[in-house]
């Protein structure tokens, strides 16, 4: 479970070659109806999931969860590190008062929660992973395993569109069906996952749809991606809506205030000790 | 001889007195006899099924497990330690089975929900245990039916209770995961299932909070190799039990493992039986005091009566000690004649409690629970002879001690006195 290769299904250089040729020569529209392999589809998600953290980040956005029974804000720094074998993120809430200080590690498969109430560390238990994320829709185990859409699934590439972007780009909308392999430990049955394609390989991500069974009509979990502005220069989604279908007028919303990338953590900032 | 015409006499010469308490300890002693024998049945069968819903008579584990059930209390090599306690506990045992027992997350969509898990070898289950009764599967099959037709690059197989079904959101067929903690490492070890088998066992905590897969499945996904958490011992016969321990106690302590008892594995379920059978000799107590007081009401009343009578035979030359005798005998007759017949209708109650059993859905309209326990829908009446013996001769004695009285008053009387009273 700890390896996590950046490139799952490593293209073969021929098929690498040919892509890049590819390309660069071949317009777009030529593009439609040429087969693309699983490699390719599998390096768009793995680009497209990837695409709020880079290699590392640091992030303050704000949290805002909609349900039947309460609302919640949260203002939330994340910091991200993907560079080592064992990516490492870290959480803290800046907001409100009430939950100032608190955090939450991952680095690898290792969650750890500190309370700063009663300053204490507690390293999750299989049994904490069912529990909701400070009570959002994203689960503890979202929080664990959020690339594995480009590990677990095979790829079918469904529909390729043209339209125009939020900020009235030329991009191709495609259209992926995501399928779990045989023995994936994924609980989903389908995932629907689109995104946009701009001048053949700049990915963004718009939605994903969880489907409980293969053959559902009807998504359970939809995660969409909105919102587009310049972050060091290249538009980004900042604003990711995690919307409950099963549970009408409930979501989680999360917005990026401030994005950067490339920071130089040291190994310090994603320690035990670092919560404090 | 004489004596007993003349107690015969009396007690016919007042049919309707002497049937009416006749009556009256025919009915309570029949009324007992039945719940007597449906009360034992019912402990037998709460037993029966808590110790089929997963407990088993004799629970073998490594010590310090039942304290703290974690994955670094295993029994090494399942399979050897098998071999080795099987050969040790004789023929007295029906089945030992291994199993793996572990918390989990289950998730299936957007839902989750923490579960116990429990790894068992279907082919040894399915003699013993509840779950794996194809009565208790409400949909779908069991494990073990579902192993006999393996289908190449399939999912492994999971059943799991109605409740949790429900929780889940989930249909036959459908994909769900399991996350555990594994036994080395800091991380999670997360593997795909599919449900098979929804079974409905009446027990809240099986039926909302527990998942069963091959054993195979669990050690690989717990990473164990081939321990087990425990060794299960079911028996044919519950009074096994203490033998069974005893045989078993050296090799425990060489091995480092200890047993528990379904007694101690499930207090609630023991002390549901034990609250019960107390309930039960509270009201035998009862009966039995209803049915001397009748015996003593009627002795005293007919022994009052007939002071005349009494005085008339003293006067005619009958000895103080026919008197008591007579007394005495009219007693027992009464309760004898009672006693028996009592007993035979009780028992025609019992035979067909026996054979047919008790709907208790019918009866109540619900289903019953006790110590967490649902009570089988049907059970079946059992009498133990030595305690329905003991309990009639119980009776029979009371009835000559509260009888010897007015027996002792009678043989105490002045005829002249006598005769003059009652005139």
């Amino acid at each position: 479970m700890n390896a996590r290769p950046a490139f799952p299904h490593r293209p073969t250089r021929r098929l690498w070659l040919q892509q890049a040729l590819g390309l660069a020569i071949v317009p777009a529209w030529a593009q439609a109806n040429a087969p693309v392999g699983d490699a390719q589809l599998s390096r768009w998600i793995q680009a497209a999931e990837r695409v709020l953290r880079g290699r590392s980040s640091a992030a303050v956005m704000k949290m805002q969860i909609q349900r039947s029974d309460y609302q919640r804000e949260y203002d939330l720094l994340v910091l991200s590190d993907d560079r080592d074998e064992q990516s490492k993120v870290l959480i803290r809430m800046l907001g409100p008062a009430l939950w100032r200080g608190n955090a939450t590690l991952k680095v690898g498969e290792r969650i750890s929660i500190y309370d700063p109430r009663t300053r204490r560390v507690t390293v999750m238990g299989s049994s904490m992973l069912a529990d909701q994320w400070m009570g959002s829709h994203f689960t503890n185990d979202d929080l664990m395993r959020e690339t594995d859409l480009a590990r677990h699934y095979s790829y079918e590439l469904q529909q390729r569109v043209a339209e125009r972007d939020e900020l009235d780009r030329p991009v191709e909308r495609l259209s992926l069906q995501l399928r779990p392999k045989p023995n994936a430990p994924v609980a989903w049955g389908r995932v629907q996952y689109q995104l946009h394609l701009r001048d053949g390989d700049a990915v963004l991500p718009l939605q994903v749809d969880y489907f409980r069974r293969a053959g559902d009509a009807q998504a359970q979990r939809s995660l969409r991606y909105s919102r587009l502005a310049p972050i060091d220069g290249r538009p980004l989604p900042l604003r990711l809506t995690m919307q409950a279908l099963d549970k009408p007028g409930e979501y989680t919303q999360i917005d990026y205030a401030r994005l950067k990338f490339d920071n130089d953590f040291g190994a310090d900032d994603f320690s035990e000790r670092a919560l404090r | 001889m004489l004596a007993h015409r003349l107690a015969l006499r009396n007690l016919l010469r007042h049919r309707r007195r002497s049937g009416l308490t006749v009556a009256v300890i025919v009915l309570t002693m029949a009324l007992l006899t039945c719940f007597m024998g449906l009360s034992d049945g019912g402990h037998r069968a709460m037993i029966e099924v808590g110790v089929r819903m997963g407990l088993g008579h004799l629970i073998v584990g490594q010590q310090g497990y039942q304290q703290d059930p974690s994955l670094s209390r295993l029994i090494a090599d399942g399979p050897q330690a098998r071999e080795v306690l099987r050969e040790v506990a004789g023929p007295s045992v029906r089945a030992v089975v291994p199993r793996l027992r572990f918390s989990a997350m289950v998730q299936a969509g957007p839902q989750q929900v923490a579960v116990s898990v429990s790894g068992v070898d279907p082919a040894h289950e399915v003699r013993v245990s509840g779950i794996a009764d194809s009565r208790a599967i409400v949909e779908g099959q069991t494990l073990a039916a579902r192993l006999q037709q393996p289908r190449a690059g399939a999912l492994p197989p999971l059943v799991l209770g109605q409740r949790l079904a429900k929780a889940l959101d989930v249909r036959l067929g459908d994909r769900v995961t399991l996350t555990v903690k594994p036994r080395e490492g800091s991380g999670f070890a997360r593997a795909a299932f599919e449900l098979v088998g929804i079974f409905h066992t009446g027990l809240q905590e099986l039926d909302a909070f527990w998942v069963e897969l091959p054993l195979d499945a669990a050690q690989r996904l717990a990473g164990v190799g081939p321990d087990v958490s425990q060794l299960a011992f079911y028996l044919d016969d519950e009074r096994e039990l203490a033998p069974l321990q005893q045989r078993l106690g050296e090799l425990l302590k060489a091995r480092g493992w200890e047993a528990q008892r379904w007694m101690d594995a499930a207090p609630e379920l023991n002390s549901a039986v034990a609250l019960d059978a107390a309930g039960m000799a509270l009201l035998m107590v009862i009966v039995i005091v209803v049915v001397v007081a009748g015996i003593l009401n009627t002795v005293i009343m007919s022994a009052l009566k007939r002071h005349r009578e009494f005085g008339v035979m003293l006067a005619l030359g009958g000895s103080p000690g026919l008197l008591v005798r007579v007394v005495l005998l009219e007693a027992l007759y009464l309760a004898g004649a009672g006693l028996a017949l009592g007993l035979l209708l009780g028992g025609a109650a019992h035979w067909h409690f026996a054979s047919e059993g008790l709907n208790f859905r019918e009866v109540f309209g619900t289903s019953l629970e006790a110590g967490g326990v649902l009570l089988p829908e049907r059970f079946y009446s059992l009498l133990d002879p030595l305690k329905l013996g003991a309990v009639t001769a119980l009776v029979l004695l009371l009835t000559l001690a509260v009888s010897s009285y007015p027996a002792l008053r009678c043989g105490r009387l002045n005829p002249i006195q006598a005769i003059h009273d009652h005139g």
